[in-house]
């Protein structure tokens, strides 16, 4: 009995947040955010694009075959749900696009973009420039 | 170098740098430090830090204008770190070169 007083609370919480789980877009939220960090985390980006597609999956379930608690479909939620799938499809087949379209957006005006380091590009690059004081910065990428 | 070194700066990380004459590079192998340590010489002061398992990071290199980079680096002018500490040695060594900073062309390496 003891109990069941205590358990009884905490049921009716989670019974309340379940049912506003199924009326809420969460999972597609939590899809759009974990594409956008896999752009972030290279190499977990496999096992993040899964979890998006997972999650996909649950925004379609959600808004698609819900229970009986959630009796109307917002137009709101259709519309995010839609708006993250978009992001998450292009972020699936394009990643690197859209990684450098974000990247770009904060880049020094009128440098050319990052370059893989190759000694000789750099060398005939630092004798071009033999007329004019030339500073090298060895700098941490973080 | 640092535990969190393990991809390539981000936009925001090469933002820091504004000079649209500095051209920034990705150099995860410490190719250009392993080159600037075997190419080392006098006149070309020594560096007082910036090594970290034996590869040279957080370091600034100067060269005079004439210097040109042959079978070997040339002789730097300064040649120290941390980049942050250094700031108004490297200036001074800029004056020394009686070449106002806007006549200099500029590179930044992250590894």
């Amino acid at each position: 009995m003891r109990h069941g007083e205590k358990l009884a609370p905490v049921a009716a919480v989670v019974s309340a947040l379940s049912c506003m789980a199924c009326c809420l877009p969460l999972g597609i939220a939590a899809a759009a955010g974990t594409a956008g960090l896999s752009l972030v985390l290279e190499p977990l980006r496999p096992y993040l694009m899964a979890v998006s597609g997972a999650l996909i999956l649950f925004g379609v379930w959600q808004l698609y075959r819900r229970g009986p608690s959630c009796q109307r479909r917002s137009r709101a939620s259709v519309a995010i749900f839609w708006t993250c799938a978009a992001i998450v499809a292009l972020m699936m087949a394009a990643p690197q696009i859209v990684a450098n379209l974000l990247a770009d957006l904060r880049l020094p005006f009128g440098q050319p973009a990052l370059a893989a380091m190759d000694l000789a590009a750099l060398r005939a690059d630092f004798n071009r420039a033999a007329d004019r004081t030339r500073l090298i910065v060895l700098l941490s990428p973080t | 170098m640092l535990p969190t070194d393990w991809q390539s700066p981000s936009g925001g990380v090469r933002a820091r740098l504004q000079d649209s004459r500095a051209r920034q590079y990705w150099d995860p192998h410490h190719l250009l430090a392993l080159r600037l340590a075997a190419d080392a010489r006098d006149p070309q002061p020594k560096q007082a830090c910036c090594l970290r398992n034996n590869v040279l990071w957080d370091l600034a290199v100067l060269y005079p204008p004439g210097a040109e980079w042959k079978d070997a680096l040339p002789p730097a002018t300064f040649f120290n770190g941390p980049v942050e500490k250094r700031k108004p040695e490297l200036e001074t060594a800029l004056n020394l070169l009686d070449l106002p900073a806007r006549n200099s062309s500029r590179a930044a390496f992250h590894q």
